[in-house]
């Protein structure tokens, strides 16, 4: 009864005990928010991957196989076959390939002398990625990045048939139409009607030597995927213009599968698919690289995001490592002033426990009070964090978030109210331990010596 | 006034301090018996081992050697929870320098051995009747209306009857009082000795009381002086009406 009594007694009329409190606030309530916020990056980010992906990730290996069979270079059999398959929804196929934008228009022989220049401005390496539209939008989410609005959008006039000549357009050139990302549009003022050349190299196999291609295109709009890379790089067009412009060398590169219930099949589906596509001979090695979930595609992307967030987590962790030294300090400071109270204590029936409890549990107060404050303040600061970054920007005038840069039109956070508890325990925990040091000293101080402290 | 039997004895106590690696044997040997009811006087120069005897007969302290016996029982055969709860149950204790708590008021101060009390499960505490005989006590020493009043708002004689208030409030058989009125003008010093001496009878309890001024030792009914570690002399003194 006395113990909890005189502990919170000590805990009010000692303010130094506030700064303990604020030191496990301020901890508890960044660690919540910033995780929060990482955490929504993370789930933001794995969207916006997710979304110029699908699901499963085929990319076969057209090498014949020890058993004879070569992996057709068409991608009809693998959709013919996906498309019957129980766990998928649908699919499509993707011709993707590298290669320079320029806008100024080159011939081939101009080429490779503008390509020695570095300060070619003008010049911008381009990711072609040639689709069946019908298909892509049933498996992707070109849809989606095709309507999206923002401030730099140039739109397609027909959504369901994008690189169709513009209504509106009255040049008579007789070039094929082709979008672009949004950044790579206004990195170089490209509008509806901008011709661009694009330039590459595709393998002659009977030289053994690789030949230029060059041809010129017209943009018919912009897409905004979300994911900056992507979008100061790609250009979708038609796959059969894309295999037409490589010489007919290529069919597709990727097939893109959209499953049925990617979530329950995640772990397993890879491994399934690859070796149902071997035993169909649509692939060269069952078990290989060729069949990769989205998020193995994306590994290196996604688990830079995790590592930041784990290390974020570690480095805020800090702070409430601090914060419980913190009320380590008061409670050792707090031991030498009450010398006597812990021998008048001792002399009245205290036990040596009951003393150990009682600085215990001034030290707990401390972390009960800082981690109910902060993971207040930090859920709150989390959820509200949009307002409270326009609040900031607007009162100093800077801004603080820009979405430009990170294609968010918001600040993400999530909270999880597990790592909140997670990280209310661990706040507990640190501050009981640091605060055992303190209890033990007060415990172990002899009565007759605290009351001829005088 | 006192009874025969027997309520705090010491047994040949010796109790030796280690300085540096040197062990100082301050008490020699010393005996003592307080009996039911009976006041206590133990007197002594400065440095003869007063203050380490009461402490070893307090319970604060152990022995090196000796027994101390309360109620028949050797206090240092008990478990430490037990020993703390003989002390709160059976010892009140009034010092020279009173020894409040200074974060708690007057009325907080006097309830504290009832909530330690509370937490041996010997006398359950319930707050409201405790609070209530707390404030009556406090009454009936003058201090009805200080009860709020924390031990920096008090005078001496004030803080010295709360000390008096905290040691009687669980009705313990045995007082100890190290110079109750050492730190207190003439006047003062009478009338918290008249109430420590008056409290004491009423309830019936054992005072043993350290003293140094002679006339306080006429009232009680023995007085034991101690010299170098050890009890010299122990007389009877009469008791004025």
């Amino acid at each position: 009864m006395y113990v909890p009594f005189l502990s919170w007694r000590y805990l009010l009329r000692r303010r130094i005990n506030l700064i303990g409190v604020m030191g496990i606030t301020v901890g508890v309530g960044a660690l919540i928010m910033i995780l929060s916020i990482m955490t929504g990056f993370l789930e933001e980010s794995r969207k916006t991957v997710r979304g110029s992906l699908s699901d499963v990730i085929i990319q076969p290996l057209h090498l014949p196989r020890r058993d004879g069979v070569t992996p057709p270079r068409s991608a009809e059999p693998l959709l013919e076959f996906l498309n019957t398959h129980p766990k998928v929804q649908s699919a499509c196929a993707h011709l993707s390939w590298g290669g320079i934008l320029s806008q100024t228009g080159f011939e081939a022989a101009e080429t490779e002398y503008r390509l020695k220049d570095p300060q070619g401005s003008d010049l911008a390496f381009a990711h072609f990625v040639g689709v069946d539209v019908a298909d892509e939008f049933r498996t992707t989410e070109l849809r989606e990045a095709l309507e999206r609005e923002s401030k730099w959008r140039i739109p397609v006039e027909n959504v369901e048939d994008p690189f169709a000549r513009p209504a509106s357009y009255d040049g008579d050139e007789p070039w094929d139409w082709v979008v672009v990302g949004e950044q790579l549009a206004r990195v170089h003022q490209l509008y509806q009607g901008s011709v661009v050349d694009l330039i590459t190299v595709v393998p002659d196999t009977r030289r053994g030597e690789a030949m230029t291609s060059n041809r010129k295109f017209l943009v018919a709009g912009t897409f905004r995927s979300g994911e900056n890379e992507i979008d100061l790089s790609r250009i979708y067009c038609d796959r059969w213009e894309l295999s037409s412009f490589l010489r007919d060398t290529h069919e597709y590169t990727q097939v893109l599968v959209k499953l049925d219930d990617y979530s329950a099949d995640a772990d397993t589906i890879a491994e399934e698919l690859s070796g149902e596509l071997y035993d169909q001979g649509l692939v060269h090695r069952a078990g290989s690289s060729e069949v990769r979930t989205w998020e193995e595609f994306r590994q290196s992307l996604l688990g830079a995001i995790e590592n930041e967030r784990v290390l974020m987590g570690i480095m805020l962790g800090l702070i409430v490592m601090v914060a419980a030294f913190t009320v380590f300090a008061i409670l050792m400071m707090m031991v030498t002033e009450k010398r006597r109270d812990i021998g008048i204590l001792t002399a009245l029936g205290a036990t040596r426990r009951s003393i150990l409890y009682i600085f215990l549990m001034i030290g707990m107060w401390n972390a009960v009070l800082g981690c109910t404050f902060g993971a207040t303040l930090g859920t709150i600061g989390a959820l509200r964090i949009d307002a409270i970054e326009q609040w900031l920007s607007s009162t100093l005038g800077i801004e603080i978030f820009d979405r430009d840069v990170y294609l968010f039109d918001h600040i993400p956070s999530v909270v999880s109210p597990f790592a909140v508890i997670l990280i209310v325990i661990g706040g507990l925990l640190a501050t009981a331990v640091f605060s055992l040091i303190p209890a033990w000293t007060a415990s172990r101080l002899h009565p007759i010596d605290a009351l001829r402290d005088e | 006034m006192s009874t025969q039997e027997t309520i705090l004895s010491a047994t040949d106590i010796r109790k030796s301090f280690k300085i540096g690696d040197r062990d100082i044997e301050v008490l020699h040997g010393a005996h003592l018996e307080l009996k039911r009811e009976e006041r206590l006087c133990l007197m002594g120069s400065s440095g003869a081992g007063k203050s380490t005897f009461l402490h070893v007969l307090g319970l604060l302290e152990p022995p090196t050697e000796g027994a101390i016996h309360v109620h028949g029982k050797s206090a240092w055969a008990m478990s430490v929870p037990e020993r703390a709860a003989l002390r709160n149950r059976h010892i009140g204790f009034v010092f020279q320098a009173y020894h409040l708590l200074p974060d708690l008021n007057a009325w907080e101060n006097v309830m504290l051995p009832m909530r330690i009390a509370g937490s041996y499960g010997t006398v359950p505490f319930k707050k409201r009747e405790a609070a209530e005989e707390a404030a009556g006590l406090l009454e009936r020493f003058g201090l009805g209306n200080r009860l709020k009043h924390r031990p920096n708002q008090l005078s001496g004689g004030e803080r010295q009857r709360v000390a008096i208030a905290r040691a009687l409030i669980l009705q313990p058989e045995i007082i100890i009082a190290d110079e109750p009125t050492g730190n207190l003008d003439t006047g003062t010093g009478e009338r918290v000795l008249d109430l420590l001496l008056t409290q004491q009878r009423e309830r019936r309890a054992s005072l043993l009381l350290v003293t140094h001024d002679e006339r306080i030792a006429e009232y009680c009914d023995r007085t034991l002086v101690m010299e170098d570690g050890q009890i010299e002399l122990d007389s009877t003194v009469a008791i004025p009406d």
